[in-house]
């Protein structure tokens, strides 16, 4: 062998080597630089609170552009404008209670998609929050608790919602490797669920607000829990008057809460919601905390100059009953100050003239909602960056849910003085005259046909209608006699109090059939 | 095709059966050099045992029969046939053979061509010569059975392509590109076409298991041009083209338009008012005069009407394009190595106002012998390209649905329709203010080092890289209809990325033939690939003023409404490869590969995939039997089955990942929605294909067909998931799809004597795609989108049993006369409105409901079959080519005819509208003008999706050659010059712009003039 065969032998074994090297294991181990797996996510608590808050970030979403809408259609109080109505079959269902609301029907679709995430993620901090909980300092307690409030939180209220729109739901089992599907649980064991997280937030909370106002104090969690023992339907087991006004009583002694003495500022964007706010849904005019909601509630006929705040495409708007004065058959009574505030009647707006565009509806410059028009904007941008904060729970609420709780647990009297002093009395500017006085001899029965009425006035568009006229059974009969849309179509049941199980969640879990539908849309 | 067929035996019996013997005299030259080659080998084609060699100074004479056919071969030069003219001397020029185009370098190795066993297609620099373009797909279309081009008209931007149909449901259809052992993923039409040498198209799964890793779509491979020993050579190409749509929509006049219009506001009223008075209320309310009093024109469109104006906006944004290609190359080489050098030029003037392209590219290749064992080479691209892309891609179609009444003006936001802004559509004289332009690097280099200590062995150490740097930018101006929509008084966007990819290949081949029969060919080989991309992008907004453009963001102030981003990432690839190839006696193959492929994209207990693939094949015509016979002189069956992969799927789909992002001035970490799955696994492609290669008499007649079926299974994509599951998607490997289908290639030389020769070329492919599974017992999976984001689109849906590309549609059944209203009135259609001279669609379900139960599958999106029909005809210097492009079976939506289909008048409307259904003119298809919403659109019936199929003309060149004795005292050693016409002519019912282009922007026809130059 001579020196060149030996040098090309060496060479040989050379590249081999490189051929053998080069199949290194890590090499194949490419990971994400600019986002974090859950099991990362979890390791350190400081990444608790950023992904609660992103919790919350996607819970307030359900309340963002036209699907924060889609549940306020349909109602006594609200309904579809006449434009969307004609053009857009399966949303117009909202509002028709036809044929098209039925499992396929998409908006309805998007409405259980969109939180499903909250309650399954919130879930999945649930079961990692406690396991930390064991092994935890004292100092990491203290905050790990408070973290396990807020997921509570979240996961109890978006299933509450959850249940009154749907009834009883497959809420999956989560472990920390994975996520198994579950069929529909029973409506007490929905229930009963709901309820253990509404306990446990109200035990792991803070009493006292804190710099973050998205962190959920003990008292909106005692609201929700009142709300959830009066509104539970009564085959759950879990309706029970007398312990919802323990709680809200709890809040109205305890919670350092008040009205603000005028019911405008409530709406002025320019100014706080002081101590009436119990829980709020925040939003600003900067992407993405805008929620477009000046889009879908304001006037076409608004829309040419873009920065004309009262602009919008009328998808929603207040029904002839919600819009005119009790004199003509409609709700609003002489000098009761919140009609100004939560309806829009004028569409002047300096030289922004409104002007009606022909083919999309003749109701452009009909009554409009007003409770989200954001004057921030007036004259400078888009009216699509609107994003004045949004009411979850606030004080006014408690307070009616009380009176009506004092009414059903027999305490008529005391209800009407709650709802003459505290919320009619504001919505007269602090003095409410003897005649628009409620009197505290009346029935029982007649306070509750009054209540749902005080309850549009005050809360309107603020999206407890729903909630509201399916507890008090009066769903069926006010959508058919105040909605536009669902009284031309009559075709408005008993049924429609469920929503439909999406066709999707049917056919993609494989706990589910078809007969596992809500009566009456299989 | 009969009397081509006839044409040929014709020729056969021409050739067999004359036989008066004469004799040839004559000389044989070297093309480029001119030079006489002694030693050429003459022989008569289809006669064994007559033939003799040119001499010293390249002359011969030898004695035939006559109207026979003489071929010239010699080694190193391609050989010639030439039918001889008696009693004149006869000159005969032989081309040099590129010693590359036997050569292929896949991934790492150099192989021979004959080694690719399986089904593999190319296109030669001799091909393209006749299709001056400067896009490579557009050159390679309809040239290459079963493969699919669709181009797209706009400057600068890129064709689809696909290679045996569609083999993936949702990730990847593309096949990848090999440039010089090089993997791309795109960006192929960026190289200068005059670079390129050969382009092979690996089609089966034995063809591309060399590739196993990514070769599901198919792989084509380019090789670039390489020096040559001994020669010199500068080549010149230039040429330059204007350009002119190739087609215009015929519309309504501006009266015509304003009839339109009342008429649809007249329905609408009687339809709300069945009693009023329908000709009072036009005279009062549509046509009066006074603008105020009208309700539907404005005071401008009424003076237009008054005039009998008709305006037309789209000669306002568009003009005569123009493109041109400059190229040059100097090459040569000696006994030590090799070289190439090019720099080439391409620009396109867009028929859009404003828009361009322009492309440098350089180009080095060299190789180097360093030792007597060693050798290395280096292949280099740079490519540098500028763009000014259209402004607002909806401009085009927004200038051209202007209501013809509409007075031409920058004035407005909005384009008006009637007295209505329509806020969807800026204007497009104000989109022309838009600043956008794209600017890019790219860097290409593949550089080897080859050993081979002992005969037979090659080691080969292959290090590549990719780097590409892209700036696009866009300034919105405070006079753009988008600034003003979202008050942004003037917005910049700049985004910047980069890419860096670099690929590691490492082989050892060993190629033996033992006993003189038994040829062994092994290859091992490694290969690492490795992907980076990163990008940053802002926003500012608040400028007040259009100053500077894009160029300087310190001067916007709006910064609340900054947005910031990033984002890194990297992925990686790594391969493992045995092959194995053996012949028995140049009559038996055989092919076995096995390799292993590992991507970072899948979890960490799946990374790895298996893809084997065996292939044979066996040439009958070296077998001792065919030894006789002088009919065939090719005839060769190959068969092969096996498996590729694809792992084209979004980078970490194992992991459910949270991005933190700011909401109310803090951080919150979120998640797509998206979950991660751990067991995601390579895509597998099976599939098994027969091929039959014929050629007959010398080359003739040369055929190629091929059968294949290829089940794709593990079919990755993002699927929903049960929402209760909390997350709303999930990349999985769903369903499995099956797909069929066949390739046939034809070329004959008719006729070829010395100085005339005709060739034709045809080439038809089919392909099949059927869904066979989809997970779990879902039959069906929606694409929603739309108004609400939750309808069921027309195209995009998975049907289980269909075809992948679908149109699902309601079925139209007639224009509802008054006699149908009792039927529609007892259905139930939801909002929808149904009156006489409206659709009716069809309940398919007789349910008495109309909803998405009543829609169907009509017509895919893929053609049934499709190719190209060639021809070149050379007398004399002068030579002719035509190719055609043809597609058939494929349908199409076009947005464009149904929203010119659609006009109420208030914007420009189709002429088919003039047979709109009226009281008096009921027995039409289309409906009446009608102004409200509400009816069955005619896009929502299958009425208006469009006949795809198209025939189309897409070159016509003619040529003419400098005979050589002018090119001597030109000291040149070819001149050629030349005129194409591009895209001249294309036969099809389709409605819109274009069949095969589609609608949002219009293809075009070219006229080139070009010359080639070598000296």
């Amino acid at each position: 062998m001579n020196a060149t065969e030996r040098k090309r032998k060496y060479l040989i074994l050379i590249l081999i080597m490189f051929i053998v090297s080069s199949c290194n294991k890590d090499f194949l181990e490419q990971d994400p630089q600019t986002s974090l797996s859950t099991d990362q996510l979890f390791s350190s608590l400081d990444n608790v609170q950023p992904f609660l808050n992103g919790l919350y970030f996607k819970w307030r979403s359900t309340r963002v552009n036209r699907k924060g809408f889609y549940l306020m259609l349909g109602m006594d109080e609200s309904q579809q404008g006449e434009y969307q109505v004609r053009t857009e079959a399966e949303q117009a269902a909202l509002d028709k209670y036809d044929g098209f609301l039925d499992p396929n029907n998409k908006p309805i679709a998007e409405l259980w998609n969109i939180r499903w995430p909250v309650v399954v993620q919130a879930s999945e901090a649930l079961v990692r929050l406690n396991a930390k909980f064991k092994n935890a300092n004292t100092k990491d307690s203290a905050e790990i608790i408070n973290y396990i409030g807020q997921a509570a939180f979240y996961r109890g209220a978006v299933l509450f919602e959850l249940a009154t729109y749907w009834g009883g739901l497959p809420i999956p089992e989560v472990t920390e490797q994975n996520i198994v599907l579950s069929g529909r649980k029973s409506l007490p064991d929905t229930y009963a669920i709901i309820e253990k997280d509404l306990l446990l937030a109200v035990s792991c909370l803070p009493q006292k607000q804190g710099s973050d106002p998205r962190i959920p104090t003990t008292w909106a969690a005692k609201a929700l829990l009142g709300k959830l023992y009066m509104s539970a339907p009564e085959e759950s087991g879990f309706r029970d008057f007398d312990k919802a006004r323990v709680q809200f009583e709890d809040i109205i002694l305890h919670g350092g809460f008040s009205l603000v003495s005028n019911f405008a500022d409530l709406w002025n964007p320019y100014k706080t919601a002081g101590k009436e706010a119990i829980y709020t849904f925040f939003f600003n005019n900067i992407w993405p905390d805008t929620n477009e909601a000046q889009w879908y509630t304001g006037s076409r006929a608004c829309s040419g100059n873009p920065t004309n705040y009262l602009g919008g495409y009328d998808l929603i708007l207040p029904t002839e009953f919600c819009r005119t004065d009790a004199s003509v058959g409609g709700l609003w009574e002489d000098g009761d100050l919140r009609k100004m505030e939560s309806i829009r009647y004028d569409f002047m707006n300096g030289d922004m003239v409104p002007s009606v565009y022909a083919g999309f509806g003749e109701d452009q410059l009909l009554p409009h909602i007003k409770k989200y028009e954001d004057i921030r904007l007036n004259g400078k941008e888009s009216f699509y960056n609107s994003g004045k904060n949004m009411y979850y729970l606030r004080y006014a609420d408690i307070l009616l849910c009380y009176a009506e709780c004092l009414n059903e647990t027999g305490n008529t009297s005391g209800a009407v003085i709650i709802i003459n002093d505290q919320v009619r009395k504001r919505a007269w500017g602090g003095s409410l005259p003897e005649d628009k006085k409620w009197s505290t001899g009346m029935s029982q029965e007649e306070f509750r046909n009054k209540i749902l009425d005080e309850r549009m006035r005050e809360l309107c568009f603020e999206g407890w209608r729903r909630f509201d006229l399916i507890r008090t059974n009066k769903f069926v009969q006010r959508i058919a006699t105040y909605n536009k849309w669902a009284k031309e179509s009559g075709t408005i049941s008993e049924k429609h109090k469920l929503l439909p199980i999406p066709y999707v969640e049917i056919k993609q879990n494989p706990e589910l059939t078809p007969a596992d539908q809500n009566p009456g849309y299989n | 095709m009969k009397p081509i067929i006839s044409l040929i035996l014709l020729l056969f019996l021409h050739n067999l059966l004359l036989s008066q013997n004469v004799t040839v005299n004559g000389k044989v030259l070297d093309s480029t050099t001119n030079q006489p080659i002694p030693g050429v080998n003459i022989t008569i084609k289809g006669v064994y045992g007559i033939g003799t060699i040119t001499d010293e100074e390249g002359k011969f004479s030898i004695e035939v029969p006559e109207s026979s056919v003489l071929v010239f071969s010699f080694i190193g030069y391609n050989s010639k046939e030439v039918v001889p003219r008696i009693g004149e001397f006869m000159q005969i020029t032989l081309t040099e053979e590129l010693k590359e185009l036997d050569e292929v370098i896949i991934v790492g190795a150099s192989v021979k061509r004959s080694d690719l066993t399986g089904s593999v297609s190319n296109v030669t620099t001799e091909q393209l010569k006749n299709i001056p373009s400067g896009n490579l797909n557009q050159a390679i279309q309809g040239k290459i059975s079963g493969v699919y081009i669709e181009n797209n008209p706009a400057p600068g931007s890129k064709a689809s392509i696909k290679i045996r149909g569609s083999n993936s449901i949702q990730f990847g259809t593309n096949p990848i590109y090999v440039i010089d052992g090089l993997v791309i993923d795109g960006g192929f039409e960026m190289l200068n076409p005059e670079d390129i040498s050969n382009i092979e198209i690996l089609k089966d799964a034995s063809a591309t298991a060399i590739y196993g890793s990514r070769g599901a779509n198919g792989v084509v491979v380019i090789t670039t041009k390489r020096g040559k020993k001994n020669k010199k050579i500068i080549t010149v190409d230039n040429w330059m083209g204007y350009q002119s749509f190739s087609n215009e929509m015929p519309l309504l006049t501006g009266p015509e338009t304003f009839d339109l219009r009342v008429d649809a506001y007249a329905n609408a009223y009687m339809d709300k008012n069945p009693l009023a008075d329908r000709d009072r209320y036009i005279k009062n309310s549509l046509t009066n005069t006074n603008p105020i009093k009208n309700l539907i024109f404005s005071k401008e469109e009424l003076e237009s009407y008054a005039n009998g104006s008709t305006y037309n906006w789209l000669d306002q944004i568009t003009r005569t394009g123009f493109q041109q290609n400059n190229a040059i190359s100097f090459s040569g080489g000696n006994d030590d190595g090799t070289y190439y050098a090019s720099f080439g030029y391409n620009y396109q003037k867009g028929q859009i106002q404003k828009t361009n392209y322009k492309r440098y590219t350089g180009k080095i290749n060299i190789e180097q012998n360093l030792k007597e064992w060693l050798k290395f080479g280096s292949n280099n691209s740079y490519i540098n390209t500028s763009e000014k892309p259209v402004p607002n891609d909806n401009m085009f179609i927004t200038a051209l649905r202007a209501c013809p009444l509409l007075p031409v003006s920058k004035d407005y936001w909005y384009m008006k329709e009637g007295k209505i802004d329509n806020q969807s559509s800026s204007n497009p004289l104000r989109d022309l203010t838009i600043d956008r332009d794209i600017f890019s690097n790219r860097l290409l280099s593949s550089n080897y080092l080859n050993i081979s200590p002992i005969e037979g062995l090659d080691i080969r150490s292959t290090y590549s890289v990719d780097v590409q740097q892209v700036e696009n930018y866009s300034y919105y101006p405070t006079t753009s209809t988008q600034s003003y929509k979202s008050t942004y008084n003037g917005q910049s966007v700049q985004v910047k990325s980069k890419t860096f990819n670099y690929q590691w290949d490492n082989s050892v081949s060993f190629r033996k033939i033992f006993d003189g029969k038994h040829a062994l060919n092994i290859l091992l080989g490694s290969n690492l690939s490795f992907y980076s991309y990163n990008y940053n992008q802002q926003n500012a907004s608040g400028y007040n003023n259009d100053l500077f453009s894009y160029k300087y963001v310190q001067g916007a102030t709006d910064k609340d409404r900054f947005y910031l981003g990033s984002d890194f990432w990297t992925y990686s690839l790594m391969s493992y490869l045995l092959r194995i190839n053996y012949s028995f006696n140049s009559r038996y193959y055989l092919t076995l590969t096995g390799r292993a492929d590992g991507s970072s994209k899948f979890g960490p207990s799946n990374k790895w995939g298996l893809f084997p693939s065996i292939a044979g094949s066996w040439n009958i015509t070296n077998e001792k039997f065919m030894k006789q016979q002088k009919i065939f002189s090719n005839l060769r069956l190959r068969i092969g089955y096996g498996i590729a992969g694809n792992q084209n799927i979004p980078n970490y789909g194992y992991l459910t990942r949270y991005n933190p992002s700011i909401s109310l001035e803090s951080n919150i970490l979120t998640n797509s929605g998206r979950y991660g799955n751990p067991s995601l696994r390579w895509e597998k492609q099976k599939q098994i294909n027969g091929g039959m290669d014929i050629g007959i008499l010398n080359g003739m007649v040369e055929m190629s067909l091929d059968v294949f079926k290829i089940n794709n299974e593990d079919l990755l994509m993002e699927r929903s998931t049960a929402p209760s599951s909390g997350y709303l998607t999930q990349i999985d490997n769903v369903g499995a799809l099956e797909n069929k289908g066949f390739e046939f290639s034809l070329s004959i030389t008719p006729f070829h004597r010395n100085n005339i020769e005709w060739n034709i070329g045809f080439n038809i492919a089919a392909a099949k795609n059927t869904i066979t599974k989809l997970y779990g017992d879902v039959t069906e999976i929606y694409n929603l989108g739309g108004y609400t984001n939750n309808e069921i689109q027309r195209e995009g849906n998975l049907f289980l049993g269909k075809p992948l590309n679908t149109i699902y549609v309601y079925q139209f059944d007639h224009i509802a006369q008054e006699s149908d209203m009792d039927y529609i009135n007892s259905l139930e259609k939801g909002s929808r409105i149904i009156k006489p001279g409206d659709i009716l669609p069809k309940d398919r379900d007789n349910n008495g409901i109309i909803n998405d139960q009543d829609r169907y599958v009509f017509g895919k999106k893929d053609p049934d079959f499709y190719g190209g029909i060639n021809t070149e005809l050379k007398i004399f210097n002068f030579g002719i080519s035509l190719q055609a492009n043809y597609s058939k079976g494929a349908h199409r939506i076009s947005y464009l005819y149904e929203t010119l289909m659609s006009s109420i008048g208030t914007s420009a409307a189709h002429r088919d509208l003039l047979n709109r259904w009226t009281p008096e003119n009921t027995n039409t298809n289309i409906p009446r003008a009608y102004s409200d919403g509400g009816r069955f659109n005619i896009w929502d019936v299958d009425w208006a999706v469009q006949d795809a199929s198209f025939l189309r003309i897409s070159y016509l060149t003619l040529s003419y050659v400098l005979p050589g004795r002018f090119l001597k005292s030109l000291q040149m050693n070819q001149f050629r010059v030349y005129f194409t016409g591009n895209n001249l002519f294309t036969m099809t019912k389709y409605k819109g712009y274009d069949p095969e282009t589609g609608d949002w922007y219009p293809s075009s026809k070219m006229y080139i003039l070009g010359f080639n130059i070598v000296f």
